[in-house]
């Protein structure tokens, strides 16, 4: 049976290789590379940030375009052009077509992925070499939370504590206090920390805050100029490199976010987070990993594809799938509309939508007409989208830009809850393909 | 294994395709009921929408009956198993044309239980049966209507089928691909495969079939041998050699003399297939020389 799937497999990885989407795969990733080099920013380090998200937002979005176009394609040309008649007329089941050609779909994502990020890995090594290999990957070390001082495994002497929020809103910020950083050896001139907040927010700039980090002693004396940085609404999280000499020298370290400009807000939360970020890794070794992320968003869509194309005919499927995208990439945004439906009061908004803190935006929710915000269709209709948002799959998830925004790594931990997170919706969607498949009447009249 | 007298046995078969949005129904094959022996070469007639297609189709396990039985080699259609010991040639050249006439043969070669050794060896033979060699590297799309069928025959024959079903063989080909096909199918009867073809070229059918079923609206209308069907009860006729030119006015006074009614009397005369394909294959052996 097997060998049978790996043949079926086979057919579909030629029929995409003979179809020279690979010369499109190319110009897509030189595309790529050189609109990523046109992007402004405020130093050579946020630009190569900048430039790896749109890289890997782009590459996610190409792969994911193709992907859907070939599969809905290929099952469905099967079936019209009744060349699956040949392949069942042979020793072969439902089964086994459904999975090769499942196969097959995994195999052309991986290349198609492998090529796009390696093209335009190529591309920005031969413009922008050096700046690649200067930009740091740092390790998160510890999950500090909480407020009081809390002490940290073997760096049993360090006593870290976080104030939480002093302002929400519009020109707020946060400030985060940390003990006895002096305590600790170390090694490298700079003394990277992420700060975690519960939700930035952009009126523009595509859901990317820029902010503004200031490190104050405990006078709030500014010790080093201020940092600018870019924050993704999803995840936020804020890095700022403290001078060693500065944290060695001062028992208390504030660091201060604060908004840059009127159209960015922060919505810091009482138990936002801090980590330390210690012991660098190369690039190249994050580079792979987000190429895994990416990979694996393209999967799991290949099996929603393969599912939707296994039941419905060629535009359906296109359709079902593009859906199928869109909402997987606007889930957490889905979930939060849900959670907001029926709301009244603007304070009940903010406990809900903590990226959304702006008081005029929770102003106009709050004027909505008394059928918007009440009765049974609202609450079914609020339960239906809390209930979908938590059981579709998440691909912000597999998003690996915030990683690359923040230069952080991409730990063995999270990489191998994104495997598990799309084996268990694969097997989902591929086990729902073969259902679907299985009652699916090949022959019309 | 003993082996079964019948190799398709259909009864009361029944299939009716229905739309789930409204209340249409067509009933495709109604109560049909036949069998075929084996070793036979049975032909499958009817005109477009008689229900051929569909039979075919419910023979292949692709559509389940709406009533009835159906048994292939004595097993259901939608058994994977029975699927080993069938060969299919289906109407069209529904194939993938990526490959090239080597890889099709060895990608469906491959969804059977063949060794390696044995499924290269049976496509050289193949290829070389259908007439292909020269062009066994060219993907199919680059193929004309005749060879694709050619190599639709090349990969219903890779497994050695008991079992043949094979559905408008000839159509595409040319008078002389038309001889080789049906030439093809008298050798494979001979090695004692069992065959249906289902044709819409009835001359086709006449020389080759042993048996005919006809079709007519999803129902059965004739079964049985061919020469029997075709013969007309009370008639004969024989072809006779005339060296001095007066045979016919002989043959005339004697039937009169002897009160025998002569229905018809002409010259004999070949069909223009056999002489379109003794004048190519003249010119062919003139060229060689």
């Amino acid at each position: 049976m097997v060998k049978k799937i790996l043949v079926i497999a086979y057919g579909t990885l030629t029929e995409f290789i003979r179809n020279r989407i690979f010369l499109f795969l190319i110009i897509f990733g030189l595309a790529i590379g050189a609109t990523s080099s046109l992007l402004p920013a405020i130093s050579p380090e946020d630009k190569i940030k900048l430039i790896l998200r749109v890289t890997f937002t782009m590459i996610g979005l190409f792969s994911t375009l193709l992907i859907i176009y070939f599969i809905a394609t290929s099952i469905n040309r099967d079936i019209e052009e009744k060349t699956i008649f040949t392949v069942f007329s042979r020793p072969a089941s439902r089964f086994m077509y459904i999975s090769g050609k499942a196969i097959g779909f995994f195999s052309i994502a991986f290349i198609m992925v492998f090529v796009l990020s390696g093209v335009t890995l190529g591309y920005l090594m031969v413009v922008h070499g050096k700046g690649l290999l200067e930009t740091r990957i740092y390790k998160p070390v510890k999950y500090i939370k909480g407020h009081g001082p809390i002490i940290i495994g073997d760096m049993a002497h360090l006593e870290l504590a976080s104030t939480g929020v002093d302002l929400i809103g519009d020109g707020s910020s946060a400030v985060w206090t940390f003990h006895g950083l002096n305590r600790i050896p170390f090694k490298e001139d700079k003394v990277q920390i992420s700060l975690k907040m519960g939700g930035v927010n952009a009126s523009s700039n595509a859901g990317t805050a820029f902010v503004g980090i200031d490190i104050l002693d405990k006078d709030d004396k500014q010790l080093q100029t201020t940092q600018y940085t870019y924050v993704g609404s999803m995840n936020p999280e804020a890095c700022v490199a403290v001078d060693r000499s500065i944290v060695a020298q001062n028992e208390e370290v504030k660091v201060k976010v604060f908004p840059s400009g009127k159209n960015f807000y922060i919505a810091p939360q009482k138990n936002d987070t801090a980590f330390l970020l210690r012991n660098h890794c190369s690039f190249y070794s994050n580079y792979f990993r987000a190429f895994g992320f990416v990979y694996f968003m393209v999967s799991l869509l290949c099996v929603i594809t393969l599912s939707a194309a296994a039941f419905f005919g060629q535009k359906m499927a296109l359709v079902v799938s593009f859906f199928a995208y869109i909402t997987g990439n606007t889930l957490p945004y889905l979930k939060s509309f849900g959670s907001l439906i029926g709301m009244k009061s603007v304070a009940e908004m903010q406990s809900f939508i903590p990226g959304h803190g702006h008081l005029h935006q929770t102003e106009t929710y709050s004027k909505l007409p008394a059928y918007l915000t009440e009765g049974f269709h609202i609450t079914v209709v609020k339960k239906f989208i809390i209930c979908f948002s938590s059981i579709f799959p998440n691909f912000k998830r597999f998003d690996p830009t915030g990683y690359f925004l923040q230069g952080t790594y991409i730990d063995n931990i999270i990489f191998l809850q994104m495997v598990a997170y799309m084996l268990f919706y694969g097997s989902i969607f591929l086990s729902l393909a073969w259902l679907c498949f299985w009652k699916r009447e090949l022959v019309g009249r | 294994m003993i082996a079964q007298k019948y190799v398709v046995e259909i009864n009361n078969l029944t299939k009716v395709y229905r739309n789930l949005f409204s209340s249409c129904e067509v009933k495709a094959v109604d109560n049909l009921s036949f069998y075929i022996r084996r070793g036979e070469v049975c032909g499958f007639l009817g005109p477009n929408g008689a229900g051929k297609t569909t039979t075919v189709m419910l023979l292949l396990g692709f559509l389940k009956p709406t009533s009835g039985t159906i048994s292939v080699l004595g097993q259901k259609p939608s058994h994977v198993g029975v699927k080993e010991r069938i060969g299919f040639l289906p109407e069209e050249s529904y194939f993938y044309k990526f490959f090239n006439a080597d890889e099709i043969l060895d990608y469906y070669g491959s969804l059977f239980k063949m060794e390696s050794k044995v499924k290269r060896r049976r496509i050289d033979e193949l290829i070389e049966m259908v007439g292909l060699k020269e062009a066994r590297k060219r993907r199919l799309r680059e193929y004309s209507k005749g060879m694709l069928r050619r190599i639709g025959i090349a990969q219903a024959l890779i497994n050695d089928p008991e079992f043949i079903i094979l559905d408008e063989p000839t159509s595409g080909l040319d008078p002389i691909g038309t001889q080789e096909v049906k030439e093809l199918i008298i050798n494979l009867k001979q090695s004692g495969k069992t065959i249906l073809m289902s044709s819409h070229l009835l001359a086709d059918v006449q020389g080759v079939c042993d048996r005919v079923i006809l079709l007519h609206q999803g129902k059965l209308i004739v079964e049985g041998p061919t020469r029997e069907i075709l013969s007309k009860k009370g008639y004969f006729r024989f072809e006779v050699q005339d060296d001095t030119g007066s045979t016919r006015e002989q043959i005339r006074n004697f039937t009169e003399q002897n009160g025998i009614k002569i229905t018809s009397m002409g010259t004999s005369a070949i069909t223009l297939e056999e002489f379109f394909v003794k004048s190519i294959k003249n010119a062919g052996n003139n060229n060689i020389q």
